[in-house]
């Protein structure tokens, strides 16, 4: 709105003020008149309407001279403070928007970030799962390694065992027929093809 | 303190020297030598004895008197040699004074000495038969110095300048109780 309509406004609004302060002001001359009839009624009274017009143009001149400035600076004061207040809604509007789009931003940013943990987290623990699946897998060949080498261990024990039993048996059972069977010529017979076989001593 | 190796190596030679020079004749230095062997195979079998000899905390004069009991069949110079062996602590040694009374011996014989072992008594043809051998072997007479062992079930152990042949039953046997009792699981896996 311009403000030349508005003092336009004003000034229509005043005079109606006037017109209205000056009817208050001089009830007098209203009441105290004859009863009229016909088409004076529908006239002015000149003895009331021109102290009226007086009234109400010097009244008119008082506001137009003192009140119009007063008006006018409080309606320029609430223009300015109403574009103030609009800027201000506009700027807060605007700082609003931003820190909104701030906010989704860092939203989106935190929603990135929590999906890039969880995704870490499980390459995690897939990693340690596989890991402790090998070290599981480890453990057991370890185990059943062990197991074979010590089972491996006690069957050689037992075939030594056993070898040594039957080697044992043998040679008793040689040594008895040698020692119960073989007369001295026998044993002659065996030193001389013993000394004919005989190397050197010294070699 | 523990002697030097030359002063041990004096030592050993001036006893087996004393024994050699004190030999009545040459079969008695033969003789001298096998009783040497015999009577530290005595001495060296027997633990028992082995420590109560070298053992100091036992009287002197016990110990000399068990000497010449258990010796009193051998030759006095070996007698009091090994008295004085006694006396001194020193037995140690005995297997080294054989050694050099042998090779003592066989310097001043010219001749081999051949250690035979057997399980029974060799007759003269095994007698002939082996220094016929060991003559021609060595280039020198050989004397054989003959023991009989039944342990070794049968053949013979021959040994000379401190080395041998065991060609002997029980060495064979117990040669296969070995390859028997190592041989791997036949082409087991």
């Amino acid at each position: 709105m311009k403000p030349k309509n508005n003092k336009k406004h004003i000034s229509f609004a005043l005079l109606l003020t006037s017109i209205c302060a000056f009817m208050l002001a001089v009830p007098a001359f209203a009441f105290a008149e004859e009863e009229k009839s016909g088409v004076e009624v529908l006239l002015p009274d000149m003895n009331e309407f021109i102290p009226m017009l007086i009234a109400f143009a010097l009244i008119d001149f008082i506001l137009w001279k003192f009140g119009g400035k007063v008006l006018d600076n409080i309606i320029v004061k609430r223009e300015d403070k109403s574009k103030k207040d609009v800027e201000d809604a506009e700027n807060k509007s605007i700082e609003s928007k931003r820190t909104l789009d701030e906010y989704k931003k860092q939203l989106d940013n935190a929603k990135a970030e929590a999906d890039d943990i969880v995704m870490q987290a499980k390459l995690s623990a897939q990693r340690l799962t596989e890991d402790m699946k090998k070290q599981a897998e480890a453990q057991a060949e370890q185990i059943v390694s062990k197991a074979r080498a010590s089972i491996e261990a006690e069957k050689q024990a037992a075939i030594s065992e056993l070898q040594a039993s039957v080697a044992n048996f043998s040679v008793d059972v040689a040594s008895k027929i040698l020692d119960e069977d073989f007369s001295d010529d026998d044993h002659r017979k065996l030193i001389e093809r013993c000394v004919e076989k005989a190397g050197k001593i010294d070699a | 303190m523990p002697k030097s190796r030359t002063l041990i190596k004096n030592e050993v030679s001036t006893y087996a020297q004393f024994l050699l020079d004190n030999a009545k004749d040459s079969d008695n230095k033969f003789e001298l030598a096998g009783q040497i062997k015999q009577a530290n195979a005595i001495i060296f079998g027997h633990p028992k004895l082995r420590h109560s000899l070298g053992d100091t905390a036992v009287d002197l004069e016990l110990r000399l008197n068990a000497i010449k009991d258990i010796f009193k069949d051998f030759d006095p110079n070996l007698i009091s040699l090994y008295c004085v062996i006694v006396e001194r602590d020193e037995l140690d040694i005995l297997h080294r004074i054989a050694n050099a009374y042998n090779e003592l011996v066989e310097k001043d014989l010219n001749i081999v000495i051949l250690d035979v072992i057997t399980a029974v008594e060799l007759d003269d043809n095994l007698r002939k038969m082996i220094i016929d051998k060991y003559s021609a072997y060595f280039g020198k007479d050989v004397r054989l110095r003959e023991s009989i062992d039944p342990k070794i079930l049968g053949g013979i152990i021959l040994g000379a300048h401190g080395k041998r042949i065991d060609l002997s039953i029980s060495s064979k046997l117990e040669q296969t109780r070995t390859c028997l009792s190592t041989v791997t699981g036949g082409g087991e896996n």
